[in-house]
């Protein structure tokens, strides 16, 4: 199955946010295309790119805990915004 | 810290709606639902059923979308007006099933996109999953030591209903302790072999599909309040 990554609109984001340091979160499926959207990403800004390794069950799945580890923005894949 | 979204949507074209499709849905009352990657799929479909059957629009709970559906959001939702067919697009049978967990649906016709190929799901299929939550709960009525589970992922963070639970005057008889973790590690539960019965405040499929890793009952928080 094609899944659009939207690309253009991770790259627009990270700038629009002016992150410096992104973490990317993707779910199982995904995740064999990590290397896809970092390479894509490298090729076009200088930020530092971290790839969650951890789970990505749902967006009410977010690693929030990662700001302690500078991250600045989180680019989570495969949900939309979770209303709780 | 900011979150951004991408739904990574399916980049995939419907085959043609099948002869065997439109006698399920001719004259019926129906909701289609989808994950977020195939609501446009899903769109498609039901305009090309719209002429066969009426079409019932249903706003699920923690969804951003109508029609959309997540492993959770029957567990809070109600449906007002029943669709008299039940159909799911998608893949796998995952999120429909949430759907008889909760009998919400009898039966739940799920369509791959890519073929469009029918596979009902009914209540028999979850039957030993309900089976197994009536054995935990009375577990958990006859149990002095309960462990209540609680994670740190901010959508499924019920740590005040936790505290709410131990404090209630209901289960004064009971001893509860209160687990904190971010992804629920089963083994290192097993540690904790004073415990008679898991109380789950995660994720609600957690009680159902996970039941299994744990040797202990486990029952969701909205089963015993």
């Amino acid at each position: 199955m094609n899944y659009d990554l939207e690309i253009f609109k991770v790259i627009s984001k990270i700038k629009e946010n002016n992150a410096k340091n992104v973490l990317l979160q993707l779910p199982d499926g995904l995740k064999p295309r990590a290397k896809e959207i970092v390479d894509a990403i490298s090729n076009e800004l200088d930020v530092n790119i971290f790839i969650w390794s951890g789970t990505n069950f749902g967006a009410c799945d977010i690693p929030l805990h990662s700001e302690n580890a500078g991250i600045d923005l989180i680019l989570h894949f495969g949900h939309s915004l979770y209303k709780k | 810290m900011k979150i951004e979204y991408f739904e990574t949507r399916a980049n995939i074209e419907l085959p043609e709606i099948t002869k065997e499709l439109i006698d399920l849905v001719k004259d019926k009352s129906i909701a289609i639902f989808s994950t977020v990657q195939f609501l446009e799929q899903r769109d498609n479909l039901a305009t090309k059923l719209l002429k066969y059957c009426k079409i019932v629009n249903i706003k699920l709970a923690h969804c951003t979308y109508p029609d959309q559906i997540l492993g959770c959001s029957s567990f809070d939702s109600e449906i007002i007006e029943k669709p008299e067919l039940f159909l799911y697009l998608g893949d796998g049978v995952f999120h429909p099933k949430s759907l008889l967990l909760n009998e919400i649906a009898d039966e739940v016709y799920c369509l791959p996109p890519i073929n469009l190929s029918i596979k009902k799901i009914t209540r028999e299929d979850v039957k030993s999953l309900l089976n197994k939550k009536k054995v935990a709960l009375t577990n958990f009525l006859s149990s002095k030591n309960i462990g209540v589970l609680i994670t740190l992922k901010p959508g499924q963070n019920n740590l005040n209903k936790a505290i709410e639970l131990k404090n209630s005057e209901k289960y004064k008889d009971k001893n509860f302790y209160l687990f904190l973790d971010d992804t629920i590690n089963f083994a290192e539960l097993e540690n904790f072999n004073f415990i008679d019965c898991w109380v789950n405040t995660a994720c609600p499929r957690i009680a159902y599909d996970d039941s299994i890793k744990i040797t202990k009952g486990i029952i969701n928080l909205q089963d015993v309040k």
